[in-house]
């Protein structure tokens, strides 16, 4: 007993004192330097020869609009009594002031981060790679699958703020946003593939999803329960973008605590660099200590890929900085990173935001396979310096498509671009 | 050098150019993709006998390119009322071996007999002129104009409607080519691009319904029916040609040509008005003679839409176009000119009193899709179409006896037109089956399709005490199908039908599909059954399988079993087991894209 109890004292004053310096390399040979501050999937991709540089942390300012929205309209939210729904939501975050002992605050945090500040009107990525091969460690990944997508198109319908109409779009089918994904421009025997996601306010509705196939050049339904299935067999899905795109109600959520974790928020290099060797599985940029909400989602759908995910939940910026997501018995399955940027310009671009905007990639990792996939935006190939729109509405054009307008999210269009 | 020796070769010469070819990159508004592949199919008869049926190279070429964005040309011309323009081509070359190396193998036709002719037997002419393919399968202008919501496609294309996956019904704007292999390939490859002018009405909104739009197209008269061919080419009609049978007597000369030329002792060697067997009818191919136009309103239902849950896609389509024969129905191509002076001035020409047909059809239809996320986790597909006025051979209108055209009374007939209603029922549902793959679900796609016949008369003999085929009396009445001829099905005397090819009231297809993904993509299984119940449940079972060595190279295996459950000859119209008796094959492709 007094042997245990010896133990356990070395291993919570290990923890404690654990700590990075701006300066430090994290890496497999000292990752005990970082203990808590790095979850077991990002653990296991240091012990995989990732390495994290650490540097001092910054501020991610939200943008001043949506400051203003919730300074003017949070204190009237409220959840349903079924805690899907928000009601009397206008725009901003719907709850600021996050009381841990609230029993409500794992599913309020999630609400926060559903209407996070990062992207409120419309979003477009142009032009990214996403390469998928398998692991050794020991040397470069040889990619098995490398996709390159045109244009990723997400338009949100409410809690809007830059873009007219505000802060609604007329919405008579209630919808949150909608995504395209469209066209992938290479490898040819999956050109022209696109989707296209309808995802609802109400909690009740799931998803309406559209695949365009080329091979049978028409238009395919796509059930909801392959949100969570690896795109194309590769390693990312659709729920896992952006570090968690599944519906609220599809999971119970549960806060595992709020703590100092090490997330990139500040990347270093705009391009993202991969980690070199058999670590390029994963980028190397600039780590910063942050606080985080630690929220764990069990899934409530029968035919979910995943038991559950640990999300790790940035609580200043709002955005996912991580994701370990486990199978049904409980294991480490994937672990999803994302690379955030914040800036107000994109090196080359001639748009200049008058906030810091997020410009991320992300890599997902299987742990059980050892395989990853590795998104890359702008990718290494892409010549164009603006592959980034954030609430630019119409004026997020690209060669598929002539802004985050309303009937570029149609099925027509995805007929159109797709083909 | 010996064929083997050549054939290798020439697949060696495709792996080399493969491995030295370097991705293409895009340049600005042009983007440049396709591959180069070879494959190789093998034939299995029976357990011992085995032949290589084609070794086909193929070039793919797409060109993309941005012709104008944002209204301007290259962003420096102002293009008045176009806000968008692309420019897409679509090259495919191919350079099919067998032609020329002539493997030694015999092929049997539908009732498992040899037929004694082998690919060298194809006259050389002939096949030099399908050992190539070198087309531009696709060139068309996408136009989307500035301030209306309205799109163009106009050029060479393709259109495929509804919701059903390798069968005909909706999906019926471009006929198929037979010839090139309707199990081996996507129909992507089998379908007949053709000029057509096609246009798009974005709606959106339209009371209770979202995502509504209007799609109509026009074809100026380049239509051409379903491509077919006859033994022996390698994955033709399971059959040789009916009109002109190249082999010799006794085996051979039963070519209606051939019958006709020794009764008459003339030279009949071609179709009445020249009519081409599945090539052209009594038409002009121009606007005036031989448009097709199409037209369907797609729309998503809303909470609101009475009767429908909300989220259904749905489809209402209307066409008006020729019959291509492609979609498995037991129908007529061809007709007997019945009216006794038309016959023998048809005759005197030279020609068969034999008509190929292509009549027109008016045809409505729906489509609807729906996934049901609470119970099932499925997605529900619907097709159904009501066609007015298809063509079949009609026994009750043959030659008389008496006339001078008796010869043909039991081989071809008059035509008579009946409405036809089709339908398929489909599901898609991503399945976990963890103990055979625990990383990803399989997709598991079934559907069921029927076709029914609306007012088919029964059949009988000219004597009501015989029974089908009617040996003794001939044919009475009755619709039959394209089997139903002398020259064809019989194993005996020629003039006298040994079987007799039905037109059912009823025909019914399941097929059932299941793919999934193994090492992040690397692998891609698929697994096809399919059940025709009406015809002595033939059947088919394909599995197929794509491993990706890498991001360009793809080693593509294939093995097919035609199933036909009865030693007699099955004259399913589908194309599957009856009609591919004889006919597994195993596949070889290796694939390099860029």
């Amino acid at each position: 007993m007094i042997t245990a109890l010896i133990f356990a004292a070395l291993f919570i004053a290990a923890a404690t004192f654990a700590d990075v310096q701006p300066g430090d390399t994290i890496t497999k040979e000292n990752v005990a330097k970082a203990g808590e501050l790095i979850g077991p999937g990002l653990r296991w991709c240091v012990d995989h020869g990732m390495k994290l540089h650490i540097v001092a942390p910054r501020r991610v300012e939200w943008p001043r609009r949506y400051r203003e929205a919730t300074e003017k309209y949070s204190a009237q939210v409220r959840l349903s009594a079924d805690r899907n729904r928000l009601e009397n939501y206008v725009a901003g975050m719907p709850f600021p002031n996050i009381d841990v002992n609230d029993p409500d605050a794992a599913i309020k945090i999630m609400w926060n981060y559903q209407y996070k500040p990062l992207i409120t009107d419309d979003v477009l990525m142009r032009d990214f790679q996403v390469p998928s091969g398998p692991l050794t460690y020991t040397a470069p990944m040889v990619p098995d699958r490398e996709f390159t997508i045109g244009d990723m198109r997400r338009l949100y319908y409410n809690g809007r703020l830059f873009v007219d109409p505000k802060p609604e779009m007329p919405n008579p089918e209630g919808v949150r946003y909608k995504e395209l994904l469209a066209p992938v421009v290479s490898p040819y025997d999956m050109k022209g593939v696109g989707a296209l996601y309808f995802r609802y306010i109400d909690a009740s509705r799931q998803d309406d999803s559209w695949l365009y196939v080329p091979a049978v050049r028409r238009v395919r339904r796509m059930s909801t329960a392959q949100r969570s299935d690896a795109l194309f067999g590769q390693d990312a899905d659709q729920d896992s973008f952006w570090g968690y795109s599944g519906h609220i109600a599809w999971s119970e959520w549960k806060l595992l605590g709020v703590k100092e974790m090490l997330g990139v928020l500040h990347r270093e290099h705009f391009r993202p660099q991969r980690c070199e060797g058999g670590a390029d599985f994963a980028f190397c940029d600039n780590w910063e200590k942050r606080k985080v909400y630690v929220v764990e989602g069990t899934t409530k759908l029968p035919q979910y890929a995943y038991g559950k995910r640990v999300l790790y939940i940035d609580a200043e910026a709002w955005v996912v900085l991580a994701s370990d997501i486990y199978d049904k018995r409980g294991e480490l399955w994937k672990v999803w990173i994302e690379y955030f940027s914040f800036r107000k310009q994109a090196p080359g671009s001639d748009l200049v935001y008058e906030d810091e905007m997020g410009f991320t990639s992300a890599t997902m990792i299987d742990t059980q396979m050892n395989h990853a996939t590795v998104i890359m935006i702008p990718g290494p190939a892409s010549p164009d310096p603006n592959t980034w729109y954030f609430n630019q509405g119409p004026n997020a054009r690209s060669p598929y498509a002539p802004g985050n307008v309303e009937d570029v999210f149609t099925i027509s269009h995805l007929i159109s671009v797709a083909h | 050098m010996s064929s083997i020796r050549r054939w290798l070769l020439l697949s060696l010469v495709g792996c080399v150019c493969a491995r030295g070819s370097a991705a293409l990159p895009r340049y600005g508004p042009l983007e440049i993709s396709g591959n180069v592949s070879a494959q190789q199919l093998f034939r299995t008869p029976d357990i011992e006998t085995w032949g290589l049926i084609q070794q086909r190279n193929t070039v793919k070429l797409r060109v993309d390119y941005n012709l104008l964005e944002r209204g301007q040309l290259a962003n420096l011309l102002e293009i008045p009322g176009i806000e968008r323009a692309k420019l897409y081509l679509f090259y495919r070359g191919v350079y099919d071996s067998v032609y020329d190396l002539t493997p030694g193998f015999e092929q049997n036709d539908i009732y498992g007999l040899p037929i004694g002719l082998r690919l060298s037997d194809i006259p050389r002419k002939q096949r030099e002129a399908v050992r190539f393919e070198n087309r531009l399968r696709e060139a068309y202008l996408d136009l989307k104009l500035k301030h209306l919501p309205l799109s163009f496609r106009l050029g060479r294309q393709q259109i495929v409607w509804g919701e059903t996956d390798n069968f005909r019904m909706l999906d019926r704007v471009n006929p198929l080519d037979f010839t090139w292999h309707l199990q081996q390939e996507t129909w992507d490859e089998l379908r007949v691009p053709l000029w057509i002018i096609k246009g798009l009405w974005d709606i959106d909104r339209l009371a209770t319904l979202n995502n509504a739009f209007v799609e109509f197209y026009w074809n100026p008269g380049d239509w051409y029916p379903a491509k077919k061919a006859f033994l022996p080419r390698p994955w033709s009609a399971p059959i040789v040609n009916p009109l002109d049978d190249p082999r010799s007597p006794p085996d051979g000369g039963r070519g209606l040509f051939q019958i006709l030329s020794r009764f008459y002792q003339r030279p009949i060697t071609k179709l009445y008005r020249g009519t081409r067997l599945f090539q052209r009818g009594d038409y002009v191919r121009d606007p005036g003679d031989n448009s097709q136009v199409g037209v369907r309103f797609s729309a998503v239902t809303g909470a609101e839409t009475p009767l429908l849950p909300e989220g259904l896609q749905f489809t209402l389509n209307y066409f008006y176009q020729r019959w291509p024969g492609d979609d498995g129905t037991n129908s007529a191509s061809f007709r007997a000119v019945l009216d006794p002076r038309e016959a023998r001035a048809a005759v005197q020409r030279g020609e068969a009193p034999i008509e190929f047909i292509a009549p027109y059809v008016h045809a409505v239809g729906v489509s609807a899709n729906y996934a049901e996320e609470q119970y099932t986790q499925t997605v529900y597909r619907l097709e159904t179409i009501y066609e007015f006025g298809v063509p079949f051979l009609d026994a009750a209108k043959s030659y008389s006896l008496r006339s001078p055209f008796a010869i043909l009374a039991n081989d071809v007939y008059g035509v008579s037109k009946r409405d036809m209603w089709k339908g398929m029922i489909g599901f898609d549902r991503p399945t976990w089956i963890r103990p055979l793959n625990r990383k990803a679900t399989f997709l598991i796609l079934g559907q069921f399709f029927w076709h029914y016949l609306i007012d088919n008369p029964s059949i009988a003999c000219r004597d009501p005490n015989e029974r089908p085929p009617c040996p003794q009396s001939g044919q009475g009445k009755g619709f039959r199908g394209q089997f139903s001829t002398s020259g064809v099905a019989t194993t005996g005397s020629p003039g006298q039908l040994a079987y007799i090819d039905k037109v059912r009231d009823w025909e019914l297809l399941m097929t059932l599909t299941a793919t999934t993904f193994y090492k992040g993509g690397k692998i891609v299984p698929f697994l096809v059954y399919i059940l025709d119940p009406v015809n002595s449940y033939n059947q088919e079972v394909m599995f197929l399988l794509d491993y990706f060595i890498t991001n360009h190279a793809i080693l593509s295996l294939s093995q097919r079993f035609f199933v036909n459950t009865t030693d007699r000859p099955v004259f399913e119209a589908w194309g599957v087991g009856g009609l591919n008796r004889g006919r597994t094959e195993t596949g070889v492709k290796l694939t390099f894209q860029f």
